[in-house]
């Protein structure tokens, strides 16, 4: 069966609009699309440069905050500086840290606790590794420096030693 | 659609970008790092782990951590772990799975297509080991494209005619450089050269050797057998390294750092200048000269027709570098403002967007180099469109007039960053006539600026009461040049206070003329009702801030300005007093503010546009 669509023009020329002027209108709705498209696509980027503007506004005033209470800490360490070593002087050096360690406490930082424990790397960064006896494989030996979470997230690894148990054979006997 | 991301796989660091809309975005991993170290490691546990995590205990498990796995792809090569053979390519591929994930992640859809970048010099085995670790991770592989080339598309220098494109890559343990010819969007490698063993990290380390040698002539001990020493030193003398780039000289300052045998602590404070850093890692900068004669050699071209240099990798930001390769070619220009860490995964990205059909020629989009707005009363600069707009772009504001009875408004137009209209750029303007007569703050002008796609700027100005319009179509905008850009740009910064306090004076002036009008008002309207006292105290302070906007200084009128406000509150208590507080229509109890609010209701169509801004007057 013929569908009439195949020759529309031949049996009704009169009811068709003019190819030319339905090929204008065609062209110029698409020019008015791109052009729409120009648009639309300079706003997205125009979107996402005021987004990055108001990032970076929140991220400075963020920094501005947060700094702003690390200073005191600064004060006092410098206000130790005034005084002769002593048992004084340790004392106060004691509250500056005691006060450090709260502001820290404040903003959600906690101390990670990794000797003893078995050696994790979600946490730990191994620096160096000791042998011993009375200690299991990969067990945390010693912390050369602290390690801190903020919040769920970790902010510094601590850097420790691991043992290792003495054994005459090398390690490719597999678990 | 699915995205396709472009992974550069490195020796030492891994990095993973996506197209968003027309801007590359490098994405971080789930440790919120944007690099990832090309490390795997199987624990004694048998967990997998990849990337910061397999770094970080690579010294307790040495046998069953694989680094720099990449200098082996497309070899023989095996690792056995427990027993299993592993190959190149599926430990490569365990870095790519990593990547991969966390790339899905982030874009909240999987990722199953990717273009990976190789070094230029990959034969055809390395490349298809390359390949070969895409698919066992999974990935669709679109392309493998050649590092230098990637990095050459991040600049956009694909779309220049025929050019020769010197790549130098610096990265932390390998040294490139390539030579490229580029000609209709294609790339092609005429030359590469290199050094496998030449990076950032032997800098480091020649840092580190000098702190320790330093050390130990201050201080008689000797630190390099003291592994919790050296570990702060490391980082110590990145941190230098990266501090010289930047500084002529720096400290390094690592406190605690040991014990003499008496037990006192012993504190490491040294400082280094630029020139002495230089001159320690000279002979590792030397070793960088013989590949680039080479590849030049190779390339069979002068020095002279290299047309662009692309600076790639980390180490590349040292000046030593820059200097060397400005020395070596005689060109002062180096394209070096894409992070060279993420360069190339940046042209992988680009590259896959183009394969995704997301990246498209269609549309170019530009910005504006300079704001553009118009002069409003007291001469002040409005901005309707700032500098670094993306266009095409329109955008409008409704103002309204400075006068009563103003039956016409000027459009001044203005391009430019200060804040006053006179000490912009004058583009054109044009005056809009046939306002009905109408108290000052009635009638709602709305202008519209409309850039398009070809930078063309027009403006029109309509008056919303009767539908009339007029507009100015201005080409003169995108004559500028790149230097009047940055002059006109560097001028306002340079004069911001100072214009800031014009503007402010301007804002004085205006705000007094405001609230002389709706005074004047006020007391027309209601001043009969008033007892004799108030109105005397107002018109009084009326009178004086009159005389002050005639001749006095900024500062007198804004005190003559609290003044009239204040006398006024009294004069609104006054009324209230009389009429009751649900006074009826019309008499306005402190002309100053009623008449700033309506301003501000008429004006705005919406919160975002309200504008405190009028049109001086015209005639």
């Amino acid at each position: 069966m013929e569908t009439e669509a195949t020759d529309p023009v031949a049996s009704e020329p009169e009811a068709q609009p003019d190819p030319a002027s339905q090929l204008a209108a065609a062209q110029a709705l698409a020019q008015d699309r791109l052009s729409e498209l120009a648009y639309a696509r300079a706003e997205i980027e125009n979107v996402r440069k005021r987004a990055q503007r108001i990032a970076d506004e929140r991220l400075q005033s963020g920094r501005k905050q947060l700094l702003g209470k690390f200073l005191p800490v600064l004060d006092n360490l410098q206000r130790a500086l005034a005084f002769e070593d002593g048992e004084a002087l340790r004392e106060g050096l004691n509250a500056t840290i005691k006060g450090f360690e709260n502001l820290l406490a404040s903003e959600q930082v906690s101390t990670l606790e990794v000797v003893g424990k078995p050696f994790d790397p979600r946490v730990a960064e191994a620096i160096a590794t000791r042998e011993s006896s009375e200690h299991d494989d990969d067990v945390v030996l010693e912390e050369a420096q602290r390690g801190y979470r903020l919040g769920e997230e970790l902010l510094r690894p601590a850097l420790v030693v691991v043992a290792r148990k003495a054994t005459p054979e090398p390690d490719n006997a597999g678990a | 659609m699915a995205k396709v991301v472009g992974i550069d796989l490195g020796t030492t660091n891994s990095v993973v970008a996506v197209m968003e809309g027309q801007t590359p975005t490098v994405i971080a991993n789930s440790e919120g790092s944007r690099t990832t170290p090309s490390v795997v490691a199987f624990t004694k546990t048998g967990e997998r782990l990849v990337g910061q995590l397999a770094k970080r205990q690579a010294v307790t498990n040495p046998d069953r951590t694989i680094k720099s796995i990449k200098r082996h792809m497309g070899t023989d090569f095996k690792v056995k772990i427990d027993g299993k053979d592993y190959t190149p390519q599926e430990i490569s591929a365990m870095v790519l799975q990593k990547l991969v994930n966390d790339a899905s992640t982030y874009l909240g859809d999987r990722v199953t297509k990717a273009v990976i970048t190789v070094p230029a010099y990959f034969n055809d085995a390395q490349r298809q080991a390359t390949k070969d670790a895409g698919r066992i991770a999974g990935l669709d592989v679109l392309r493998i494209i050649n590092e230098p080339t990637a990095a050459a598309l991040a600049y956009g220098l694909d779309k220049k005619g025929n050019e020769t494109i010197l790549v130098w890559d610096l990265g932390g343990g390998t040294f490139d450089v390539s030579i490229l010819e580029v000609g209709d969007g294609v790339f092609e490698v005429k030359s590469t050269n290199g050094d496998t063993h030449l990076g950032g990290d032997d800098y480091d380390e020649r840092l580190v050797e000098w702190i320790v040698a330093e050390f130990r002539k201050d201080q008689g001990i000797d630190l390099s057998g003291d592994k919790q020493a050296l570990q702060r030193l490391t980082e110590a003398a990145e941190k230098a390294k990266i501090e010289l780039s930047t500084l002529t000289q720096t400290t390094i300052n690592l406190p605690f750092i040991t014990m003499d045998p008496s037990g006192t602590p012993k504190h490491l404070d040294l400082t280094i200048a630029r020139a002495e850093f230089e001159r320690l890692v000279s002979n590792l900068t030397d070793r960088m000269v013989g590949p680039f004669k080479a590849a030049l050699a190779d390339a069979k071209i002068d020095l002279n027709q290299i047309d662009e240099i692309v600076m790639v990798g980390g180490s590349t930001r040292m000046p030593l570098v820059q200097d060397l390769v400005k020395k070596l070619t005689g060109k002062e220009q180096l394209n070096q403002s894409v992070n060279p860490d993420e360069v190339v995964a940046i042209g992988a990205a680009i590259q896959a967007g183009v394969l995704a059909g997301e990246v498209r020629d269609v549309v170019l989009l530009d910005v504006t180099p300079l704001s553009l707005g118009l002069e409003t009363l007291g001469g002040v600069f409005t901005k309707l469109i700032e500098r670094n707009t993306t266009i095409p772009t329109k955008k409008s504001q409704v103002f309204t007039t400075a006068e009563d009875g103003q039956t016409s408004v000027d459009i001044s137009i203005f391009q430019g960053e200060r804040e006053m209209a006179r000490d912009n750029k004058s583009l054109g303007q044009f005056r809009l006539e046939g306002i009905p007569a109408a108290p000052r703050g009635i009638p709602q002008v709305e202008v519209t600026f409309n850039i398009d796609a070809n930078g063309i700027v027009n403006v029109s100005a309509k008056d919303l009461g009767t539908g009339k319009e007029q507009t100015i179509t201005i080409t003169a905008s995108t004559n500028l040049s790149k230097d009047e850009v940055d002059r006109m740009v560097r001028d306002a910064e340079a004069s911001a206070s100072e214009d800031a306090r014009k503007k402010e004076e301007a804002e004085i002036r205006n705000h007094a003329s405001s609230l002389i009008y709706s005074t004047e008002k006020s007391l027309k309207e209601i001043g009969d009702k008033l007892d004799a006292a108030a109105k005397a105290d107002v018109e009084g302070a009326l009178a004086e801030l009159q005389t002050l906007s005639a001749n006095g200084t900024a500062a007198e009128i804004k005190a003559g300005t609290e003044k009239l406000e204040q006398a006024s509150y009294k004069l609104a208590e006054a009324l209230y007093q009389k009429t009751g507080a649900a006074a009826g229509p019309g008499p306005s109890t402190n002309g100053a503010t009623h008449d700033e609010a309506s301003a501000q209701e008429h004006t705005a169509p919406s919160a975002d546009d309200v504008i405190d801004a009028e049109f001086k007057e015209t005639k």
